[in-house]
């Protein structure tokens, strides 16, 4: 059954609309707050991603910095190890007197003789040559050795040798005699010539001595 | 204590609480609010009375007084929420029993209207206007309604003071449906039954005829607690407070009887105020009798079964027995309180339940589904 009611039907409406602009206005007031909080966190943690890149740029120059240092360190070190190894190879070089020895050892008779020796340690470092294999016409290059025997490189310490021989045989058994002694890294022919006297003919030469001066590079 | 809580939480959240029934009666404000268990029974929630500290037009001139004793009830008492069903102080609503006839179909509202607009004088465009059918035959072309009538400037400060005073408004009822709704609900009369409620006013009587759980009439007459205080101060020549202490004291009925009826101890103070009221009683007793006419009148012959008295007087004690031995009727004062809520009201105190009818019917509102 019905019931009387004297409450005026625009008047609840105008209550129901007051109550839903009240509702609306806490919503876009909620909203405005939801989008503001976000915006501030994304602001806030897009700061923080930045400060985070530019930290991580920071660091990265500092590292790009500390490893051109590095480098030009390593470079430095490099170098000064080169001349530490230069040093210690002029330091540690073949002495005089074993020079002497091992020229004596490779002497044998009175076939050959010097008319004229120097001993100069060049005080620079040189690649090692590969060795070749004299095979009569073919300079063969052993398997398996690099060009440049790695790290190795050797102190330049040539002796020259001026002097005569009885004939070329001697001057060739005096050169293998100094190829098979272990100080001598290298022994060249540099010339020969044939001078006759009127009883005898004999063979000048000049001789380059390479003393076996290897040095291990760091 | 923990699961006590929990407990208690768990007994609460099986009633759905009501309204509160706001009643800005003459001299004091009556709100009360009830319970409904998930079965329909219905229990007293809160329940408060507050005086005024001045006059009742005075107090409803500010929603800042209204809101502090709204504060001061939630404080006192178990009061839950802000919705209120409330209804128009009485000199602010007109009720009129308009009879209508209606020549075509959905005309009705036309009809009546117009007939109110006779009967008033003037436009009803400042008016608010709600209705119910009295009699509503629909074969007949004849129809009777209840209207309720209201200067809208007065319903919207009523309702705006309310709003201001921080309550929701669910609905502004007037006091005869609120008693109709408590008395259907309390007598849970066969549907054909006539009852009568006589609510005592300070300064008027309101007779509501109830046919069924139909509003037959709401009828106000010049007969009040005031009349009847100024009566007895004039014969007796003593002051209206100490008059109105004696009467609560030694009612209208003092003398003790035995099971044989016979006199035990005559209460000469009662027979006398009795006898002082006679003639009062004896015109209230005319209008009763006017109303059980219209009431044979109205519903074929029928005959009014019962008389319910709410209000100041009805707190008197011996009004149903004196009324009683003057109409052939049998006259009650019921104990809503017990009968319908069942509930423990020792904080109540009796004499304000009577009065408090107004107010429970209105917090009925919405819990009873036959009103």
């Amino acid at each position: 059954m019905s019931e009387i009611d004297l409450i005026p039907d625009d008047y609840r409406q105008y209550l129901m609309l007051k109550y839903w602009l009240k509702v609306l206005v806490l919503l876009v007031l909620m909203v405005l707050i939801l989008v503001f909080s976000v915006k501030y966190i994304y602001s806030y943690k897009t700061k923080h991603i930045q400060d985070k890149i530019i930290s991580l740029q920071q660091q990265k120059a500092i590292n790009t910095r500390q490893s051109i240092e590095l480098a030009s360190i390593k470079e430095k070190k490099s170098e000064l190890q080169l001349q530490w190894d230069l040093l210690s190879g002029l330091r540690s070089g073949a002495a005089v007197e074993s020079m002497l020895k091992m020229i004596d050892r490779s002497l044998v008779g009175n076939d050959v003789w010097f008319t004229n020796w120097k001993f100069r340690r060049a005080g620079l470092l040189v690649d090692i040559k590969p060795e070749e294999v004299n095979t009569g016409y073919f300079i063969v290059i052993p398997k398996g050795e690099s060009v440049s025997k790695g790290n190795k490189r050797q102190v330049q310490t040539n002796m020259t040798i001026k002097g005569q021989a009885r004939d070329h045989a001697a001057l060739s058994d005096f050169v293998q005699r100094l190829l098979r002694q272990p100080e001598v890294y290298d022994v060249k022919v540099l010339r020969t010539s044939l001078t006759r006297y009127s009883m005898i003919s004999v063979v000048d030469f000049d001789v380059t001595v390479i003393v076996n001066t290897l040095v291990e590079l760091g | 204590m923990i699961k006590n809580l929990i407990s208690n939480k768990s007994k609460q959240s099986k009633f759905k609480v009501g309204c509160i029934g706001l009643e800005f009666a003459l001299e004091k404000i009556y709100l009360v609010q009830l319970k409904q268990s998930e079965h329909g029974n219905i229990r007293l929630q809160a329940s408060a009375v507050f005086e005024y500290p001045n006059t009742r037009d005075e107090f409803l001139e500010s929603s800042q007084d209204v809101k502090s004793i709204i504060k001061l009830a939630k404080k006192s008492e178990p009061f839950i929420g802000c919705k209120v069903v409330s209804n128009l102080p009485s000199n602010d609503v007109r009720l009129m029993s308009i009879a209508y006839q209606v020549e075509n179909e959905g005309d009705e509202e036309t009809a009546l209207l117009k007939r109110v607009e006779d009967r008033l004088n003037d436009s009803l465009d400042g008016y608010v206007i709600d209705y119910l059918p009295v009699r509503g035959n629909i074969k007949s072309s004849d129809k009777l309604a209840l209207v309720a009538l209201a200067r809208r400037d007065v319903v919207i400060n009523y309702l705006e003071l309310l709003r201001k005073a921080g309550l929701e408004v669910v609905a502004l009822d007037i006091s005869p449906s609120a008693i109709k709704r408590l008395i259907a609900t309390l007598a849970d009369q066969d549907q054909t039954d006539n009852v009568l409620t006589i609510n005592f006013g300070r300064k008027k009587t309101y007779m509501i005829l109830m046919s069924g759980r139909r509003l037959l009439l709401d009828m106000e007459i010049d007969f009040g607690e005031t009349e009847l205080l100024e009566k007895i101060s004039n014969e007796l020549d003593m002051d209206v407070n100490t008059i109105e202490k004696i009467v609560y004291e030694h009612g209208l009925y003092g003398s003790k009887v035995n099971s044989d009826g016979l006199i035990l101890e005559v209460d000469e103070v009662a027979d006398t105020l009795r006898e002082i009221l006679k003639p009062k009683f004896t015109k209230l007793a005319d209008e009763i009798n006017r109303s059980l006419i219209y009431t044979a009148s109205e519903t074929r012959g029928g005959t009014v079964k019962q008389v319910y008295l709410l209000g100041g007087l009805a707190c008197w004690r011996g009004i149903d027995e004196m009324l009683n031995r003057m109409i052939d009727i049998p006259v009650t004062v019921p104990n809503y309180f017990t009968t319908i809520i069942n509930d423990n009201v020792s904080k109540m105190q009796n004499y304000d339940i009577p009065i408090m009818g107004v107010a429970t019917g209105l917090a009925l509102r919405g819990m009873v589904d036959h009103v």
